[in-house]
């Protein structure tokens, strides 16, 4: 993790001894292997709730493989099961899925000199738990090669667990029980945590932390996240405006 | 509307939001990045810890991630908070919290 009494923010990038960038450090990818355990358990589960509430298998691995959103994907065979018309569930799917356009503008910077492939893939492999993984790291190469990785082992995990979990069909251990929902807010605060180095951010995470609160009980799935960040970021510029 | 109808839309639709997340949001000031990516973090937080996505629920994950807080706080590296944090859930889970 991140060294927190010293003076990088993010991963600590290895260097070789000519001074260039080397792998990925290994408490990044322990971290990685972490989040892979869990991202894997819920792909399972989602692969069990996708058949059993009556999508074929094979179609329910390709969703984990094209549309590759967990919330989404959760919510739509929810809304389904539920009785839900399929053009609802997929406009509720949809919402949750906003939050990707906020995504894009926080990591953006880290691809604007790539290819239009490697563009292409870094879109597919964005997520939250990849966004939230590189976007504290202030050197770009080590995001970029951090990114990588994560994105590759989360999608990975995702689509095998959904696999197994679609052509096991019953018997998964409900992850929740395994205290595994747990790991995503964790892995979000202990990036957040060396990353409040400012007024600024501190007003930023507590604002977007009220509005997210707040918005929750009255809005549809995946507004309130929306809501919470822009809120975060204005409550942020507004403080810091009147510094100036 | 069929669910493989479904799904494509779903996709499409998807790829399109990320895709225009990382190429037409315009480039946004260093400062501002810091403050998105603070309030991206916190409120992925608040959503996972005291919600269900549409309602709020106070459940084994508070005390979960209370314990990150503090192991994240004394510098802890991120696997073993992961660890200690998921533990914490399953066990409060166990004894029936």
């Amino acid at each position: 993790m991140r060294d927190v009494k010293g003076t990088a923010s993010g991963p600590v990038a290895m260097r070789g001894a000519g001074g260039e960038p080397a792998a990925v450090g290994a408490a990044d990818r322990r971290a990685v292997a972490g989040l892979a355990v869990a991202v894997g358990s819920y792909g399972a589960a989602f692969g069990v709730l996708g058949t059993t509430a009556g999508i074929p298998v094979w179609l329910v691995i390709a969703m984990s493989v094209f549309v590759y959103a967990g919330g989404a994907q959760f919510a739509y065979v929810g809304a389904i099961a539920a009785g839900v018309p399929l053009p609802i569930a997929v406009s509720q799917a949809l919402l949750i899925n906003l939050r990707f356009v906020l995504f894009g503008a926080a990591i953006g910077h880290l691809f604007r000199g790539a290819g239009a492939l490697g563009k292409g893939l870094a879109a597919h492999l964005m997520v939250d738990e990849s966004v939230a993984m590189v976007a504290t790291e202030d050197d770009e190469e080590a995001a970029r090669r951090l990114y990588r990785l994560t994105g590759l082992a989360l999608v990975g995990a995702w689509c095998l667990g959904t696999t197994i979990g679609a052509l096991a069909a019953t018997r998964i251990p409900d992850p929740a029980a395994l205290g595994l929902d747990a790991a995503f807010p964790t892995a979000f605060l202990a990036l957040l945590v060396p990353y409040m180095d400012g007024p600024e951010r501190v007003v930023a995470a507590l604002g977007a932390a009220v509005a997210t609160a707040a918005t929750v009980p009255f809005l549809p799935a995946g507004i309130p996240l929306v809501v919470g960040i822009l809120g975060g970021v204005a409550a942020a510029w507004a403080t810091g405006r009147r510094r100036v | 509307m069929s669910h493989l109808d479904a799904i494509v839309v779903l996709a499409l639709g998807t790829y399109a939001l990320r895709w225009a997340g990382l190429n037409l949001v315009p480039r946004l000031g260093a400062a501002r990045v810091r403050a998105v990516v603070a309030a991206i973090l916190a409120a992925l937080v608040v959503l996972g810890t005291v919600t269900d996505g549409t309602a709020l629920v106070v459940d084994a994950r508070l005390p979960a991630v209370a314990v990150a807080a503090v192991l994240a706080v004394r510098g802890w590296p991120l696997i073993a908070v992961l660890v200690a944090a998921t533990a914490t859930a399953a066990v409060i889970r166990a004894l029936g919290g």
